[in-house]
């Protein structure tokens, strides 16, 4: 054994920084590691969060936020829009900034931090968890000792694999993400954009969320396994679209995984943060706000468990029972809405855009309830209703 | 055989997640094709996004090849 820590946090994503800053804050010994030889790169994200999403975890901070959202636009297959105004929508993030003040943060307050650092196992040898975890630091081999072990390595998570659990994703509960960021493009720098439709994007939507007045993150999901099709190359056609000139200057990519409420997010003395937990909004995919949860929550649930000498396993499992009860209903509510969204023709998606054009008018709105809303999308189509009764709720 | 495209390849880590076998690796230098563990489901190539994965048929064709020579 190289060095003993008290906890080791695999991946510094947000969730992983998050856990880690906690950690260190609670005067826990925490080893953060981080496989890339730079924080944020590359970027598999389009960068928008809302604003309670960001703020009830972190002070939003212009030097990481690309651009104020105040506007979201929605165009159905038949090109009807709908334009919801709300003053404090959310933000699109610079991300790779983001992620490297995160990690800063957590290092600052007492957290180790490794880049080019990549996990390549778990040391057995507890016989009620795992005692550690192999590293290739710079290309050595080296071997770390903990007691708790957070997996917060995104949509592949081999510590995951490593610890028993069974988290390989199906080809329907994933989709497949291209982006271009753009350059030399006339967006609206507060408005987001999102486009709907089988020929736009099969079993997901296409977005155009702005960096600047000229710069934007255009990109696509699709799921998988509905087209024979590639995720590029819908995004080029409807980049080809949707911009009469336009430069690419980054090319990003993406696997973003959908909420499984059968998902353990405890195993022995593992835990697992963010997308390795499936901690995602399935109907948009936004999973920064839930890293974020699920990396605070980690990190003190842990940092309990080392401060009592409370070593049980059991006491670890608070941390998953704790996620579930703050979000668990609201992430099966949207995957159940992601299957609803899954069986909607053009039609029916043309009906909930002109419905969502009457509902708003043209009034400003100050805070959204999803749950809600959503539900009266549903209630206000026959067949949507219809949809809904075959699905097990 | 599985093989990769490394001119394609965004290291997204999605192949990773939706391989039953573990044949596929994300390191910090790229991913790793584990060819002994693939069983060649094909579900990474259904899933990469820019089409970075697929299978080797070269020596497939030399067969067919050779066959049509003898």
């Amino acid at each position: 054994m190289d060095e003993k820590f008290d906890c080791i946090v695999v991946g510094a994503g947000p969730a992983g920084s998050m856990a880690a800053r906690i950690l260190a804050e609670n005067g826990v010994e925490v080893l953060l590691l981080e496989k890339h030889p730079e924080i944020g790169v590359p970027v598999s994200c389009a960068e928008a969060i809302s604003c309670t999403g960001l703020s009830q975890f972190v002070t939003p901070n212009p030097e990481w936020i690309s651009s104020f959202i105040h506007h979201v636009l929605l165009v159905s297959p038949s090109g009807k829009k709908f334009l919801l105004h709300h003053p404090d929508a959310g933000f699109v993030l610079n991300r790779k900034l983001f992620e490297k003040k995160m990690a800063e943060e957590a290092s600052f307050k007492g957290a180790r931090l490794k880049v080019n650092s990549c996990a390549v196992g778990l040391l057995d040898g507890k016989p009620d968890g795992f005692h550690g975890v192999a590293v290739l630091e710079d290309g050595k081999k080296k071997e770390y000792g903990a007691e708790v072990i957070i997996g917060a390595d995104g949509v592949e998570s081999w510590v995951a694999r490593w610890a028993g659990m069974d988290s390989t994703l199906p080809l329907g509960q994933i989709e497949s993400c291209a982006q271009y960021l753009v350059g030399e493009v006339e967006v609206e720098p507060d408005r987001l954009e999102f486009y709907l439709g089988q020929s736009v994007a099969p079993g997901g939507y296409a977005w155009v969320f702005p960096k600047s007045d000229n710069t934007a993150n255009v990109g696509l999901a699709v799921t998988p396994d509905r087209t024979s099709k590639k995720a590029k190359e819908y995004l080029d056609r409807f980049v080809k679209e949707r911009f009469p000139h336009f430069k690419v200057i980054e090319t990003h990519m993406g696997g973003v995984p959908c909420f499984d409420r059968k998902i353990s997010l405890v195993h022995q003395n593992v835990l697992l943060a963010g997308d390795a937990g499936r901690l995602v909004d399935s109907l948009s995919g936004a999973g920064i706000s839930n890293a974020l949860r699920s990396g605070k929550i980690a990190g003190e649930v842990a940092s309990q468990y080392m401060k009592k000498g409370n070593r049980s396993s059991s006491y670890l499992r608070r941390y998953g029972e704790q996620f579930l009860e703050e979000k668990g209903r609201e992430l099966r509510f949207y995957s159940y809405c992601r299957a609803i969204y899954l069986k909607m023709t053009d039609q029916d998606l043309d009906d909930a855009v002109s419905f969502l054009r009457d509902y708003f008018g043209n009034r400003t709105v100050t805070s959204i309830q999803p749950i809600s809303l959503v539900k009266t999308i549903l209630q206000s189509n026959r067949h949507l209703l219809r949809l809904l009764r075959h699905l097990v709720w | 055989m599985l093989q990769l495209d490394l001119k394609l390849c965004g290291e997204c880590g999605g192949c990773v997640a939706v391989c039953p076998q573990g044949a596929l690796e994300l390191y910090s230098h790229g991913l790793l094709i584990k060819s002994d563990r693939c069983n060649l489901c094909e579900n990474c190539i259904v899933f990469c996004p820019v089409g970075a994965l697929g299978i080797n048929t070269v020596q497939a064709k030399n067969s067919s090849l050779g066959k049509d020579k003898y």
